[in-house]
């Protein structure tokens, strides 16, 4: 895909397969670094100086783990989906 | 831990679901529990697998779930999911990626057909077969799709074919192009609507010489303004419904499904639009042989080779017919020669979209 061939660097295909995994791409990349654990350490360090701290640190981690679960079970059962038998019309 | 335990738990009180209307397949039933299941030699009859299949099929709300995903692919800035382009003006459409098909498969396919038309000229005489392929909703809504698609080129197949076929081919392209803001294709279904197949009939009534009736001449009615159809299964998030549209010529005919020997005196199941792929409604959805046979004693027989597409379009022409005799390669194994003998056929139409006739694999038949 980011091989210069005969189409250049970027033919339309390559385009279309950026503007589709573009921002995941984006959030891959930046979610491999340390910088949202850096962040997280930041968000919470603030919160602890304060007093609704420790509350607002485990509602934060709970609904994040909370969509995560809810996400992957979406991609889960998308994965036993088979609605083609008839698309063959 | 509530989302864990929760969903475990409420899969046991929800009732199993016999059938699932949006895959348009039965789903799996709890297994019984026996100690020869739980070491059966095969497998697929094996009580660990069973109950396996059990309980993905059985999720709770999983047609929810899957709307779920989308959502999220579609938050990601991805255009298609699951086969589907999310198309302008909410139309799905179904996606061909030129990568995608098998040339192999589609030049065999063409020189079939080409080979099939020179046959039955001969056998019929000129002018007595014809060929419309239908390009699908991604040529003739190609402004709708998202930038910088690579679908396969429906319009190079096309002219490719018009050039070799000659004096067979019937091209429908330009009248649908030429009404390509009108409600001619489903937003939620793979194939095109009777109003389309009515653009068509004109192309083909011009070609072959015969007066053209004009839509009022058809009477018009809603059969349905609740449809959702297979592109609509696969992605499973909130859309508005299609609307069926029948256009009824007000002629008697008498039409046997699969030589049953069962006849009924429509060209429209209404009773299919009381199930969720409404599309059945034309001519009953498919089956391997349709035989039709009209009030018009003209001795004209038509033998029509098809896939869905021709069940919208029929309806405009079967009074144009005393005979007409509908082939579906896909669930009808007969040489095609001795079913233009047995019924005395004098005219054949040959009638696919023109993505699923590169890719369909039964054409061989032609040959036969």
């Amino acid at each position: 895909m980011f091989v210069p061939g005969e189409a250049g660097f970027a033919d339309a295909q390559t385009l279309y397969l950026l503007k589709n995994y573009g921002i995941m791409l984006v959030i891959l990349i930046f979610a491999a670094t340390s910088v949202p654990k850096r962040m997280a350490e930041k968000v919470m360090n603030y919160w602890r100086e304060r007093k609704a701290g420790a509350t607002l640190t485990l509602a934060c981690k709970m609904v994040f783990v909370a969509v995560i679960f809810l996400i992957s079970v979406a991609y889960l059962v998308d994965a036993t989906y088979n609605p083609f038998l008839y698309f063959r019309f | 831990m509530v989302l864990i335990f929760g969903i475990t738990i409420a899969g046991f009180f929800v009732p199993d679901k016999e059938r699932s209307e949006s895959e348009n397949r039965n789903l799996a039933q709890k297994p019984d529990f026996t100690i020869a299941g739980l070491f059966a030699e095969k497998n697929e009859d094996r009580f660990t697998t069973q109950y396996e299949n059990y309980i993905t099929d059985q999720f709770i709300a999983r047609d929810t779930w899957i709307g779920i995903k989308t959502q999220t692919e579609r938050l990601l800035g991805k255009t298609d999911i699951n086969g589907v382009y999310f198309a302008d003006d909410g139309y799905l459409v179904t996606k061909t990626d030129a990568d995608a098909v098998d040339k192999e498969q589609e030049e065999k396919n063409i020189a079939r057909l080409e080979s099939f038309v020179a046959k039955y000229e001969e056998l019929l005489g000129a002018g007595s077969v014809n060929v419309m392929l239908i390009p699908t909703a991604a040529d003739i809504l190609a402004e709708k799709l998202p930038a910088f698609t690579s679908e396969y080129d429906q319009e190079a197949l096309l002219a490719r074919l018009e050039a070799s076929l000659g004096n067979a081919w019937i091209d429908v392209r330009d009248n649908l192009q030429a009404h390509d803001d009108e409600y001619i294709y489903y937003r939620t279904d793979h194939h095109w609507t009777a109003l389309g197949a009515y653009y068509a009939y004109q192309a083909w009534a011009e070609k072959l010489g015969l007066p053209v009736r004009d839509l009022t001449d058809y009477t018009e009615s809603v059969g349905s303004d609740e449809f959702y159809g297979t592109l609509y299964s696969k992605i499973n998030i909130p859309m508005d419904y299609d609307t069926v549209m029948l256009y009824q010529d007000g002629k008697k005919y008498r039409v046997e499904y699969d030589s049953n020997g069962r006849y009924t005196g429509s060209l429209f199941a209404m009773n299919r639009l009381e199930e969720k792929d409404k599309y059945m409604v034309y001519l009953d959805g498919n089956h391997a042989m349709v035989d039709i046979v009209s009030e018009n004693k003209n001795g004209k027989k038509l033998l029509v080779v098809k896939d869905s597409y021709a069940h919208t379009f029929v309806p405009f022409m079967a009074q144009d017919y005393e005979e007409i005799l509908m082939i579906d390669f896909r669930y009808l194994q007969m040489p095609l020669s001795n079913v233009v003998k047995a019924y005395g056929i004098t005219d054949i139409l040959f009638l696919y979209n023109a993505t699923n006739f590169v890719e369909d694999e039964n054409l061989y038949q032609l040959e036969r």
